[in-house]
């Protein structure tokens, strides 16, 4: 059941409803049973995968909280500091070993899908949602491992939280301590919350099916089995819109689930902030897949850097090149560890290795030369903040980002060199001009697409000057609200790319 | 104050609701192609009852003239066709028009009884005939019962989902209002020439009834459905360069009929009927000249032997069907 179809409608309506006439702590029941029979819409089997993952985290959880009420309380009890010591020390062990294996079980899983296609001729799908739901019950468990929260008790509501319908699609990945209470808040039903909901559903509905869609056309076409043969500056075109179709694709799909999980009075985490605003590569990670960078940083990358290896690692590197390569060398190394797992996320393939290698290597070096940029942009009496500048660092930005983007279009290293050759080779700008209309879009469609790219940039800056755009909106007259709203429905409907023979209800994040 | 507030809030509401509720029923009919609409509109919205419907494919779409119908004989009728159109459909498309008329004939094309046409071809042709048609019961059954697949049920159902992308494609006749539905009812007009070599004629001692064809079984759902509203129903084969085995395949189709109680005319024997050398417009369709003449035989073909309305003195017909004969005149003379 996508969130594009009708059924899907129908279902979300009759849960709105449902939801919204029932009595406050009823709720989450019925927003477990709506999570269970959205997610047996996409196959029955697969409720026995989340099912599983669910209660395996539980009980590790649970075992994880009595062993942390041990540390905390028992322990005191002993009086003897060197037995008190090794009494811990046997308990933080058994800790590390609970998570270990939980680790081991559930990413082995996600391993096993995901590298199917590997050792079987037909590859298994993806349980829908795997990732997400695996990353989220992770992090609830070793933020229970690190004692921020005691372990939930009651199974059914933990279920709720692993399950919750709108993230399951393609995400984002949210954390217990935020979406958790969330369920069981007191709520009343308001217009206002179903209004915003609606809205920012439409406009999730319009960067998808009006703008990466209809960029999707030309990808497949520029950068498809024909790439090989086509002119480098259509490759170079290709790769720039499949980087405004995977971030349209994405951002939309987060838009809309949000949106859906708005109207339920449920604030999903935010995903993204307008990363083609960045003006570095850190930057731009703080702004894409905001939830995935978070968790990376504070599951995978903290604990690498922090730990006592790393620390030693620092402290050799700063006695052999000084203070600065000293602090920023086990950084760096960090980066390039987390990134390559970042594109092994994504797939088991050496182009996402690639992928992985370029940004860490990019952040690292950033790091690392940080002083000698400085210097440089000093001795040349360059101003960092002026327009201009910002401009340029923020494309800059996106070419980085869009070669990165290019190893994984290409799928294979030998298809990256081909890819590059025709670039470097065969540019022909004139193809821009001449040729532009002979890769699935015409000139109309060219024209939609550019209209509403410029909608969409004229939305993202009035957002970055900080102006909230439904709020906005919604101190406007009641006719101007519905124009705006009837008006981006018509749009998305009329210039929308779906219908027979497009799967426009597929998200690329859904994938992963 | 509060309840002014609040009628304020639903008079807006409700205005603005209408207004894009029209705004959306304009970007539908426009965006709609126009082919269906230019067939059918005249049988959904026309104030007449049409006495005969003709269900087939293109053969009979090229092959009978209703405005010729009713000059020569008085009778009402239309033509439900569509091109690559095979029996599965003809049943659905006979339902679909029955919701607006009540014809005391159904004749049937039975040309292509053992030959299913590939699917996206059938798939455009069904949409040429039943875009037009309002969503109703009616319609949701037929689709059902026609398309398993769900992404063809939505595209019939909600031709929007097909047609959303034709703002690219927008011609002049997608802005005005239908101008050819009242008087060519259904028939595809064709003024080319082409001879055409007829094979040796079979005769029907030699008729081989395909028992277990494609089209058969929609067929008998036809009949057994117009036997129950009690229409009495005319299979017919209009002229074309049939070879031999088919032509041996149509004339078992008398075996059939008899088996069902219907009437079978198989028209590719009357040697006489039609011109092979200026009568078709290529070897499987009629063009204008053919249709008349194959027009004006199987009216005195249905006028002797069923009970059909003569309308021709009979108001509102005698005004509006003779004001669409005098278009159809004008359209020829163009």
């Amino acid at each position: 059941m996508s969130v594009l179809s009708g059924s899907f409608l129908i279902f979300f309506i009759v849960l709105l409803v449902l939801y919204w006439c029932i009595p406050s702590g009823w709720r989450w029941i019925v927003l477990l049973a709506g999570s269970y029979l959205f997610y047996a819409s996409a196959n029955p089997k697969w409720l026995l995968l989340i099912g599983f993952t669910t209660v395996q985290t539980y009980l590790a959880a649970g075992w994880l909280g009595r062993l942390n009420k041990r540390i905390k309380e028992d322990l005191k009890k002993i009086e003897d500091k060197g037995l008190r010591k090794q009494k811990k020390e046997a308990l933080v062990r058994k800790k590390k070993g609970i998570v270990a294996l939980s680790l081991v079980i559930n990413f082995a899983i996600l391993f096993f899908f995901k590298t199917s296609y590997m050792w079987k001729e037909v590859p298994l799908l993806l349980p829908l949602g795997i990732s997400f739901y695996t990353f989220q019950t992770i992090g609830y468990l070793i933020d229970v491992y690190r004692g921020e929260f005691e372990p939930e008790r009651n199974l059914f509501k933990y279920a709720l939280f692993a399950s919750y319908f709108p993230q399951m699609i393609q995400g984002p990945i949210n954390r217990y301590g935020k979406l958790f209470p969330q369920f069981f808040a007191e709520r009343k039903f308001e217009w206002r919350r179903l209004k915003m909901g609606f809205w920012l559903f439409l406009w999730g509905m319009f960067k998808k099916l009006v703008i990466s869609d209809r960029a999707a056309v030309f990808v497949a076409s520029a950068l498809g089995e024909a790439m090989p043969d086509n002119p480098g500056s259509i490759i170079v075109l290709g790769i720039f819109l499949f980087n405004l179709q995977l971030y349209t694709d994405f951002s939309g799909g987060i838009d809309m689930v949000s949106g859906i999980s708005q109207m339920l009075g449920i604030e999903l985490a935010e995903n993204f902030r307008r990363p083609f605003f960045s003006r570095t590569l850190g930057e731009y990670w703080r702004r894409w897949h905001i939830s995935l960078g978070a968790w990376i940083k504070d599951y995978v990358f903290y604990p690498i850097a922090m730990s006592k290896s790393f620390a030693k690692f620092g402290k050799k590197a700063k006695g052999i090149f000084g203070d600065h390569i000293g602090k920023a060398l086990p950084a760096a190394v960090t980066s390039v560890i987390t990134f390559v797992l970042i594109g092994l996320w994504h797939d088991i393939a050496w182009c996402y290795v690639l992928y992985g290698l370029w940004h860490g290597v990019l952040m690292a070096l950033s790091g690392l030369c940080e002083p000698l940029i400085a210097k440089i942009n000093n001795g040349l009496e360059i101003r960092r903040d002026v327009l201009s500048f910002r401009w340029f660092q923020r494309l800059r930005t996106w070419l980085l980002v869009s070669v990165g983007e290019s190893f994984t279009l290409a799928g294979t290293v030998g298809m990256t060199v081909i890819m590059y050759e025709r670039i470097f080779r065969e540019f022909k700008a004139r193809a821009l001009l001449l040729e532009i209309t002979e890769y699935g879009l015409d000139a109309k469609n060219l024209g939609a697409l550019v209209c509403a790219v410029l909608l969409l940039i004229f939305v993202s800056m009035k957002q970055e000057s900080g102006v909230r755009i439904r709020e906005a909106l919604e101190k406007q007259n009641i006719w101007f609200q519905w124009l705006m709203t009837a008006g981006i429905l018509w749009v998305t409907a009329v210039f929308g790319v779906y219908g027979p023979g497009y799967d426009a209800a597929a998200f690329i994040y859904g994938g992963f | 104050m509060k309840n002014k507030k609040r009628i304020i809030a639903a008079v807006t509401a409700a205005i603005m609701l209408f207004l894009t509720l029209c705004a959306a029923d304009l970007t539908n009919r426009t965006l709609m192609r126009k082919a269906s609409r230019d067939r059918m509109q005249d049988l959904i919205e026309g104030e007449t009852n049409t006495d005969i419907l003709l269900v087939g494919n293109s053969h009979i779409m090229d092959g009978v003239i209703p405005m010729e119908l009713w000059k020569e004989y008085g009778y009402a009728s239309h033509l439900l066709c569509a091109e690559y159109n095979d029996m599965e459909r003809y049943p659905a498309m006979l339902e679909l028009a029955l919701q607006y008329t009540d014809p005391s004939l159904v004749v049937v094309d039975v040309d292509n009884y053992w030959e299913k046409s590939p699917d996206d071809k059938t798939l455009m042709g069904y949409h040429e005939f039943a875009d037009a048609y309002p969503l109703t019961k009616t319609k949701i059954k037929t689709t059902l019962e026609l398309y398993p697949d769900m992404e063809r049920r939505r595209e019939i159902l909600f031709p929007f989902y097909l047609y959303h992308s034709r703002w690219n494609d927008l011609s002049r006749n997608d802005l005005k209002k239908s101008d050819t539905s009242n008087y060519l009812k259904g028939y595809e007009y064709s003024t080319e020439s082409t001879p055409v070599e007829i094979p040796e004629i079979v005769p029907e001692s030699e008729g081989v009834l395909l028992e277990d064809a494609y089209g058969l079984e929609a067929l008998r759902r036809l009949i057994a459905d117009c036997e129950e509203r009690g229409i009495p129903v005319l299979l017919v084969t209009i002229p074309y360069a049939a070879d031999v085995p088919e032509q041996q395949y149509l004339q078992g189709m008398h075996t059939f009929a008899q088996e069902n109680g219907v009437s079978y005319l198989n028209l590719i024997p009357e040697e006489s009927l039609v011109d092979e050398s200026t009568d078709y417009s290529d070897a499987g369709h009629l063009n204008v000249l053919g249709a008349e003449k194959v027009t004006g035989f199987l009216g005195k073909y249905i006028g002797e032997k069923y009970d059909i309305p003569v309308r021709s003195e009979e108001e509102p017909y005698r005004t509006e069907w003779n004001e669409n004969y005098e278009e159809y005149q004008d359209f020829l003379k163009e």
